[in-house]
């Protein structure tokens, strides 16, 4: 086990003095301060992979351990509760519908985004300032506000029971927060980078193409996977929107599992399991990005 | 990039742009589904308690009901238990209701009074099922609205009911109660904090009030909810003596982490065997059988009052509704009638563990095969017992339990608050309601 770097451990630099410095010896002092010092940092750290483990530890366990089983270790291993989620509740046509909806507002938000983000960083036009505040004010609608006469849209639209209408409200609701992230890390990007591919005989479209987005891929990265997570868990625009029964989504599918006198805690953890993965798999996937894509705006570069 | 400058041009690059988004989003798959399609009349129905278990169920009850009616398709949609409201809200308000739904009492006074919807008195009288179902249970359903007609046909119903872990109370040599006496005995024989195991399961948090009227009520055997005058009996002595004795239990013979219970950590506790005893719906009975075994599973009815009768709370009553809005009335309603004809009110009560409304179901095998069904049944019937009629036709009956009661029913839990100012404020809070309900109607 590696130990953890301390003042008293670091290497005395290069040095004549430090080649004539005595070799410290370990003391009782110097012990107990290392000690002191590894509890302080993983006390703390344990107690939060604790936090963070157990509930998951719980979901898998409920979701792999037989019915009627109070073992704290999910063994003997069945896979009845997926069964009865995948095939009984229907999480094989959810899946596939989550994936659809979640991928076409992750292509559909960054596209626009991107489009936008660019549009208010690199052109002046009247009112940005008010557009981007008004961009903010949004995020302080709550959805469920805007269910009635959503709608009431949709349904003139023909999109009410269509896959669609999931796609375009998660789009939309997801735009502001977005755009305003896009936004960010365009203008830090300077605008001569630009000007040079102009020189060169690019026209904006080629040099945007051939110029940003190489640069912009933390961002893209981050404004996708925070797309593509939001479409995936929304619960509401599926309810309301849909009512067809093999349009509905993993969330939706989720909430059948809590009955109002009963609850399959199997099941329910196995769709727990199965609505989670793809989230922490996009998670783990694009984690790095993710930390670039943020804070790409926050500091000038 | 060719730049569109003209308004004209612009106005129909936006359009030509917004039609090429929405058109293939709504070739998504659009449509309600509503149309008659071959002379096939297409019914939507709502279930508004969606598992999988109740939609298989349901499919069962769809796919029989339309072999025997060629002419209607029944296309179902499953709505979670916790959320239906807000999506039949919303339909109300759009326009947009099924033909036909689950409802419970609460939901019926809720939507009816929305005016959403229709009255099913001439179509029950004129298919001759007063004789066939339940007079109580459709007395139930009648009493929740101001008009006192039938909004929906009652299919089901339920019943408080005393759970019991019979395993452990044979292994440990303690009797099945039968009497409140017995019951705290019971109760403390079977705690055992230094195994984590607990007499009782106490439900100290969200959708507490049945199980406080039950305690209350069962022990002290008044029998209304209100006296002549419209005062609410909550603080009657009686009960406040009652209360206070089953307030004892908490955290000597229940966990104190019963603090915070709701169903699902109750049943849990149950499942696990961390909690012996329970006062919960008869609508979890199969999750308990699948938990537990039928061999391990009791449910007995409320005890008798000291030198009293048997007093029952918590008798609800589930079924059909029709909204008013449907297209396709008459084949709503054969597809309801289904739900109360012995076929599909046997499939429906015996999966969903039920008691069935149908008088000629309650008599079949596997009811005095499912003993907790075969009691509730039995008390029900009993002339000697009380029936507690909650006033759910209060539209603040339950916004009262959840808002006001349930944070100082934990506050008496913890001993801030005594049990007689509780039940002296929930008292006040019914009897004004109550008031206002009657100036109303009046």
């Amino acid at each position: 086990m590696s130990t953890v770097p301390t003042v008293t451990e670091r290497p005395a630099a290069a040095g004549p003095l430090a080649t004539a410095a005595p070799v410290r010896r370990p003391t009782a002092e110097r012990r107990r301060r290392e000690l002191r010092d590894r509890v302080i940092l993983y006390v703390p750290l344990s107690l939060y992979v604790i936090f963070t483990a157990v509930p998951f530890y719980w979901m898998l366990m409920f979701a792999l351990r037989p019915a009627g089983s109070t073992s704290l270790v999910p063994w003997p291993i069945t896979f009845e509760h997926f069964h009865t989620v995948w095939v009984g509740a229907g999480f094989a046509i959810f899946f596939k519908n989550s994936v659809f909806v979640a991928v076409m507002s992750l292509i559909l938000t960054t596209f626009v985004a991107l489009l936008g983000g660019y549009a208010i960083a690199r052109y002046r036009f009247r009112g940005k300032a008010l557009f981007l505040i008004i961009m903010l004010c949004t995020q302080f609608i709550p959805g469920a506000m805007m269910l009635i006469p959503l709608f009431d849209i949709f349904r003139t639209v023909g999109l009410i029971n269509s896959l669609g209408s999931l796609i375009v409200a998660d789009t939309v609701f997801q735009l502001p927060l977005s755009i305003i992230l896009m936004f960010g890390f365009i203008r830090n990007v300077p605008v001569e980078l630009e000007e040079a591919a102009w020189m060169d005989g690019c026209s904006r479209l080629r040099g945007f193409r051939l110029i940003m987005l190489p640069l912009m891929r933390p961002a893209i990265v981050a404004v996708g996977s925070f797309a593509f997570i939001n479409a995936w868990n929304n619960f509401l625009f599926a309810l309301m929107f849909l009512n067809i029964q093999d349009r509905f989504t993993v969330p939706v599918g989720l909430g059948y599992m809590l009955g109002e006198f009963s609850v399959d805690f199997g099941a329910l953890a196995a769709g727990g399991v199965v609505a989670a993965l793809p989230v922490v798999l996009v998670f783990a996937y694009v984690q790095k990005f993710l930390v670039q894509g943020l804070s790409a705006g926050a500091v000038k570069g | 990039m060719k730049i569109v400058h003209s308004r004209k041009s612009r106005s129909a690059a936006i359009a030509a742009a917004t039609a090429l988004v929405l058109v293939p989003l709504a070739a998504c798959g659009g449509g309600d589904g509503s149309g008659d399609a071959d002379g096939v009349v297409e019914i939507q129905f709502w279930d508004t308690q969606a598992t999988p278990a109740r939609t298989e169920s349901l499919n069962e009850i769809i796919d029989l009901f339309e072999a025997q009616n060629p002419d209607i398709r029944v296309s179902y949609v499953g709505l979670p238990s916790d959320s239906y409201e807000q999506k039949v809200d919303t339909a109300i308000a759009t326009g947009s209701t099924p033909d036909v739904i689950t409802a419970s009492i609460t939901d019926s006074a809720n939507w009816v009074a929305q005016g959403a919807l229709a009255p099913l008195d001439d179509r029950f009288e004129e298919g001759g099922w007063p004789d066939l179902i339940s007079a109580s249970m459709v007395e139930t359903a009648r009493s929740v609205v101001p008009d006192h007609q039938l909004y929906f046909a009652p299919d089901t119903g339920l019943a408080n009911t005393m759970w019991l872990n019979l395993g452990i109370l044979e292994a440990e040599g303690v009797a099945v109660p039968t009497t409140w006496d017995e019951f705290y005995d019971a109760a403390e024989q079977l705690t055992h904090p230094e195994r984590n195991q607990f007499g009782y399961i106490f439900r100290g948090g969200a959708g507490m009030f049945p199980q406080v009227l039950d305690a209350m009520y069962g022990q002290s055997g008044v029998s209304s909810f209100f006296d002549d005058d419209g005062n609410s009996t909550l603080n009657d002595p009686r009960n406040v003596a009652a209360l206070e004795r089953y307030v004892g239990l908490f955290g000597n013979q229940t966990a104190s982490a019963d603090l915070t219970n709701e169903y699902t950590n109750m049943v849990a506790q149950f499942a696990s065997g961390s909690g012996v005893l329970m006062n919960h719906n008869i609508g979890s009975y199969q999750d308990h059988v699948e938990a537990l075994g039928a061999e391990n599973v009791l449910g007995l009815q409320p005890f008798p009052s000291a030198g009293g009768p048997v007093t029952v709370s918590g008798a609800t009553v589930l079924g059909q509704a029709m909204f008013a809005e449907s297209e396709h009335p008459d084949e709503a309603w054969r597809f309801i009638e289904f739900f109360l004809a012995p076929e599909g009110n046997a499939i429906w009560a015996e999966q969903s563990g039920k008691i069935p409304s149908n008088l000629e179901v309650a008599e079949q095998d596997w009811i005095v095969e499912a003993q907790p069904l075969q009691a509730a049944i039995a008390a029900l019937n009993d002339p000697a017992t009380q029936v507690l009629r909650e006033p759910f036709y209060l539209p603040e009956y339950n916004a009262i339990a959840k808002t006001q009661l349930e944070p100082m029913w934990q506050a008496v839990l913890q001993g801030d608050m005594t049990v007689q100012e509780f039940l002296d404020t929930a008292a006040a809070a019914y009897t004004e309601a109550e008031a206002s309900y009657r100036e109303r109607v009046s």
